[in-house]
């Protein structure tokens, strides 16, 4: 049985991410998703850090990542990712309801793999999610080396 | 029997005889004349007869010579003999002691010889030589009519034909005389005896005096009016003292009209006494012109010339003169009131010494240099004034030239400019205030921008969001947990997801009407029919299951930012659609018009139409002239279609009335604009 690798949610807002792992139930995607609640967590979940010092290894599928946050916005966290060695493979996708362009053009020019803008009708978002999901979690083959690892404690 | 030999008449004739040219050169002469003045034909012929016989070397113009010119003028002039009764001439003669110059006394007949246009091409001069009978007259005059001389008279009535002929001969000169003096320009009276008596009068003198029945009448009685400004005496000096008097500029007062007023005249005249046989005056003649004329332009060029110095030296403004050496000749009041110069200082170069000493040389420089090349310049340098201050002054100047186009000089103006200079750097620091504002309004505009773009930001991103959840939730409740609700409930759950959507688009919307007011306009060319296709196919969803007559006419392609245009068509085409769909048929047209500077679009449908008194609200943001429940929508395709428009310099109006359809209108400049093929027609197609 191949084990799934796992998603990375980072959404400070609890209603966003109750619809979003709904909808991902809705898809379902039996991929498990890791939430965490700001920009801050997400980089100290990729990076072993803090809280998740001692978390399994493994790198996730990918990366859900909402723009506007306290503490570390979504673009810093972008920035971040993209530019270290070990992590830039990651896929990150930009969930977010801003339609700004600027937002986008910044988000594309730090190398952001895909944007989407959360539409307003939940259907619409599970039917965004299912793309996103089958193309990342199913579609993608790993990155060599990376270990194919139960990550439930 | 033989024919008379005239030329040899002519030669031997006794009488001297000679022929002159229209020149006066002699042609021939016969023998008598050649003895007569002891000359030969050859040596005469083709000669001037004055530079042969000046009868005065020294006196070219004697009055022999006078006498003899003016008879041979007068029979050029006149066609008609001239007969000269005495003259004294002198002419070479043979004497014992050989040949040598003599006067003598002539009797001289000149007569015209015509052409056939009755033209003078010769003059025949007959001479008789009369020195003896001269003599012999003075000779007996001074004997006291002895009974020589009475004898010797009887030699004389020889000559008295020719006399009369001559008397003749002097009337007609004498008429002639009088038609020159009728006609003179200057005017002439002839005044005789003690009480100046009119004897003639030209029409010049009868105009000046303003009356014409003057002759027989003395002149105290035909001008009354000059008895007292002493005309009269003047007459009399001139009478009694047998000299002539000259007037120069004299004023009279002449009373011209009975019924008008006296009129004043200026006169340059002579009184010139004339003397009868006895060598006593007989009378004066007058003669002289009316200057009254050139006295009034002498007088009101004194008075323009006055009224323009007073001009000068009163105008608010420093005012010089120079002459062609570019030295100063008048300065006026002002130039001597702010300068506390005086003539003495100020004229030739003195305006040198009141400039400040930097702007010295350079003053000089440009204005030699200008009046060498006698041209205009304009010159700026410090002034001093009388109280020791010197004030940035400005001086312009004109080069000045005589009607006959002689340099002159220059007149030029001084103006005191330091407090327009002060006004003008008033201005500068004034500007750069103003800039500086400018700037300060400008960053606070873009700061107030993009507090709006994170205000519009935010609402984009924390209005959606809960928006977002209310949907989100009230769809799970209906999918997940809708058996759990009664009919009620349901209704609610998707009333809630109804309003949810409703502010969703709403926001979106909102959110793409701010940000058509940032954007930059991309133009380039685009087909208006492609862009009207376009929004067909992406209305097409909404035409489905209904019948929809499109009527596309002849579309050109313009300059426009390729997506606002097409949101642009589509927000219209997407109105049409919506206020038709009552209808059993939508038929909705699209054409264009192409004007000289700007293109129409008009977009018509056969829908509900609205109300024209609300016509100015269509084109609000947020609002709507119909229920939601009748149509869909937020209130905001129009006022985005407007503002698209205007940013592309367009115009926006529209008309309609209740229930019998909508027309809108927009422009765009033109831009190389290119109709489609000719006179195709609207197509028609059935959606």
């Amino acid at each position: 049985m191949v084990e799934l690798k796992r998603v990375l949610l980072v959404e400070d807002s609890p209603n966003d991410a109750e619809l979003t792992l709904e909808a991902f139930a809705e898809t379902g995607l039996a991929n498990e998703v890791v939430w965490v609640r700001d920009g801050r967590e997400a980089l100290d979940y990729l990076q072993y850090e803090g809280v998740f010092a001692n978390r399994p290894p493994g790198l996730p599928a990918v990366v859900l990542l909402d723009l506007k946050m306290p503490k570390v916005d979504g673009l810093q966290v972008l920035e971040q990712v993209k530019q270290s060695p070990q992590l830039k493979s990651v896929p990150v996708v930009m969930l977010t309801s801003s339609r700004e362009e600027a937002d986008l053009a910044r988000s594309y020019g730090l190398g952001v793999n895909a944007y989407v803008v959360k539409p307003v009708g939940f259907p619409q978002f599970v039917q965004a999610l299912k793309e996103l999901g089958l193309f990342w979690a199913v579609v993608n083959e790993p990155p060599p080396g990376s270990l194919r690892r139960s990550n439930m404690p | 029997m033989r024919p008379l030999d005239f030329a040899e008449l002519f030669r031997l004739s006794p009488n001297p005889y000679m022929v002159l040219d229209r020149q006066l050169r002699y042609v021939t002469a016969n023998e008598a004349y050649l003895r007569a003045t002891a000359s030969r034909l050859e040596d005469l012929q083709g000669r001037g007869v004055f530079d042969l016989f000046p009868h005065d070397p020294n006196d070219p113009n004697n009055a022999s010579v006078q006498m003899l010119r003016g008879s041979l003028e007068r029979v050029l002039a006149t066609r008609a003999a001239d007969v000269l009764a005495l003259i004294p001439y002198r002419v070479p003669m043979h004497t014992e002691q050989g040949v040598v110059v003599v006067e003598r006394f002539w009797s001289a007949t000149h007569t015209p010889l015509l052409d056939a246009q009755g033209e003078v091409t010769h003059i025949l001069q007959h001479t008789v030589d009369v020195t003896e009978l001269q003599q012999l007259k003075q000779a007996a005059e001074e004997r006291q009519g002895s009974a020589a001389a009475v004898a010797m008279e009887a030699g004389v009535l020889g000559r008295a034909r020719k006399l009369q002929e001559a008397n003749r001969v002097l009337d007609s000169e004498r008429r002639h005389l009088l038609s020159l003096f009728q006609q003179a320009p200057s005017f002439m009276a002839f005044l005789r005896g003690r009480e100046h008596v009119f004897e003639l009068t030209n029409p010049a003198y009868e105009q000046l005096v303003g009356r014409r029945d003057l002759v027989g009448k003395p002149v105290r009685d035909a001008l009354p009016e000059v008895v007292a400004q002493g005309f009269i005496g003047l007459l009399d000096g001139v009478y009694t003292s047998g000299e002539p008097f000259v007037g120069r500029g004299v004023r009279i007062t002449l009373q011209r009209h009975a019924d008008a007023p006296a009129e004043e005249a200026y006169l340059d005249f002579i009184y010139q006494p004339i003397l009868g046989a006895d060598g006593k005056v007989s009378g004066i003649f007058v003669q002289g012109h009316d200057i009254s004329e050139q006295k009034r332009m002498e007088a009101a060029l004194k008075e323009s010339e006055e009224r323009f110095r007073n001009m000068a030296d009163h105008a608010p403004v420093m005012l010089w003169v120079t002459d062609p050496s570019g030295s100063c000749t008048y300065l006026n009041k002002s130039w001597y009131e702010f300068t506390g110069q005086t003539e003495e200082t100020g004229l030739g170069f003195g305006w040198l010494s009141a400039t400040h000493p930097e702007d010295v040389k350079r003053a000089q420089d440009v204005f030699l240099a200008a009046n060498a090349k006698q041209a205009p310049f304009q010159l700026e340098y410090r002034l001093q004034r009388k109280d020791g201050e010197y004030r940035w002054a400005i001086d312009a100047a004109s080069p000045r030239f005589s009607p006959s186009g002689e340099y002159l000089g220059y007149i030029g103006s001084v103006i005191d400019i330091t407090e327009s200079r002060q006004a003008a750097e008033e201005m500068r620091r004034f500007n750069q205030q103003l800039e500086r504002r400018v700037q300060e309004r400008t960053a606070a505009l873009l700061e107030a921008n993009k507090e709006l773009e994170s205000f519009s930001y935010s609402v984009s991103h924390d209005l959606r969001a809960p928006l977002r959840h209310i949907m989100g939730f009230a769809q799970l409740l209906e999918s997940r947990s809708s058996e759990s609700l009664d009919a009620t409930g349901r209704r609610h759950v998707k009333t809630i997801a109804d309003a949810a959507r409703q502010g969703g688009k709403l926001v979106d919307d909102l959110l793409d009407f701010s940000r058509m007011g940032r954007t930059e306009l991309k133009k380039a060319p685009v087909s208006l029919r492609d862009a009207v296709a376009e929004a067909q196919r992406e209305l097409a969803p909404e035409a489905e299951g209904r019948k929809v007559q499109w009527r596309v006419g002849n579309l050109p392609e313009v300059q426009a930012d390729p997506a606002l245009l097409r949101l642009v068509l589509r927000n219209l085409l997407s109105n049409a659609l919506k206020y038709s769909k009552t209808r059993e048929e939508s038929v909705i047209e699209v054409w264009a018009r192409v004007g000289e500077e700007e293109v129409e679009v008009v977009v018509r449908d056969n829908g509900v139409g609205f109300e024209m008194q609300y016509v100015d609200k269509l084109f609000g943001v947020f609002q709507r002239l119909h229920r939601a429940d009748q149509f869909e929508g937020t209130g905001i395709g129009l006022a985005n279609v407007r503002r698209i428009v205007a940013r592309h310099g367009g115009r926006t109006w529209a008309e309609s009335e209740v229930d019998k359809g909508a027309t809108f209108h927009f422009t765009l400049p033109r831009v190389e604009l290119q109709l489609g093929a000719e006179g195709a027609p609207a197509r028609a197609v059935q959606a």
